[in-house]
């Protein structure tokens, strides 16, 4: 009987480990009808790509740098800051440095003059205005990139925008999931929605850490037990909050 | 006694065994560009149990044939 069951545990973590390391990958995440979010981190950086709108923006974020890519077909803007609080824009082989510190008149000219006419800036910002209603941390990031391109463009009234509603939603308190945003807002569609993040963002963990660690001796036995753990107390949990089949 | 104990760890097995198939199928499922919907839960959860009820009892009367002959 132990022997048995013994068996059927190695099985099983064969089976899964092997099966997972096939389908792992950076899982996307959907926020509102058009805008599709994918993780990614390495120890060093951390990447957020968004795509929606026919814009892709991908921001690699790193502890000195942090570089901002945004694209469309046709056209492609590029966004460095840096610790120093420098910001260098690019497009089409030109480059403005600017030092956020003390902004120069001329530099800024240079960006806008540089990034006029940008199809990608556009798709953007109508990307920013589809994100308008979600208050996620990721929609707030692309938020904040939209901010400091309009601040190195000299287009202040952006920055104020954002700066006003990250202090009206601290004034609120931290950050809580929507479906814990009021007392009973539990049901089977939000607890649904809740689980299907959290398991995602474990997925997108433990492609990572197989990607990191899977190469040493029983790391991606040791990935995957740590997966498995979380995904059943997420299970748990849903099966938890749920109270009942949908209506 | 020994047979409640035994459908009793078939149900508890179907409910982890229903929980990795989540965990696996749902970003996959997002991936492709569908969201399952909170039915999938009770879905996957009646899959996993009644799969392993049937396993379960399959290597159940299996042992006891082994024991009999």
């Amino acid at each position: 009987m132990a022997r048995g069951l013994c068996v059927g545990m190695v099985m099983a973590m064969f089976v899964l480990t092997t099966g997972s390391r096939v389908v792992a990958g950076p899982a996307p995440i959907y926020r509102g009808a058009d805008v599709k979010f994918t993780f990614g981190a390495t120890p060093n950086e951390a990447t957020v790509v968004a795509e929606g709108l026919g814009v892709r923006i991908t921001k690699h974020v790193g502890r000195e740098v942090v570089k901002i890519r945004i694209e469309v077909p046709k056209d492609v803007v590029d966004l460095e800051a840096n610790a120093k609080s420098e910001v260098r824009v690019s497009r089409r082989g030109r480059s403005a440095l600017i030092s956020m510190a003390n902004r120069d008149p001329k530099m800024i000219a240079e960006a806008r003059r540089m990034t006029e006419g940008s199809q990608a800036l556009t798709s953007f910002g109508a990307l920013i205005t589809a994100l308008d209603s979600d208050n996620s941390a990721v929609a707030m990031s692309m938020r904040t990139t939209w901010a400091l391109l309009n601040a190195a463009r000299g287009n202040d009234g952006v920055v104020m925008s954002v700066a006003r509603r990250v202090a009206s939603g601290a004034r609120r308190g931290p950050f809580t999931p929507a479906s814990f945003a009021s007392e009973r807002e539990e049901g089977p569609t939000a607890c649904w929605a809740e689980y299907e993040s959290t398991i995602n963002v474990y997925y997108g963990e433990f492609s990572s850490c197989l990607v990191d660690y899977g190469w040493i001796p029983m790391g991606a036995q040791a990935c995957t037990f740590e997966w498995a753990t979380k995904s059943e107390l997420a299970w748990f949990w849903l099966i938890s909050c749920d109270g009942g089949l949908p209506k | 006694m020994n047979r409640v104990l035994w459908v009793f760890s078939e149900i508890l097995l179907g409910v982890l065994a229903a929980g990795v198939m989540t965990a696996i199928v749902t970003p996959l499922l997002a991936r492709a560009g569908r969201d399952p919907g909170p039915t999938a839960m009770w879905l996957t959860l009646a899959v996993g149990i009644v799969l392993c009820i049937v396993v379960g009892e399959r290597l159940r009367k299996g042992r006891h044939r082994h024991r009999l002959s």
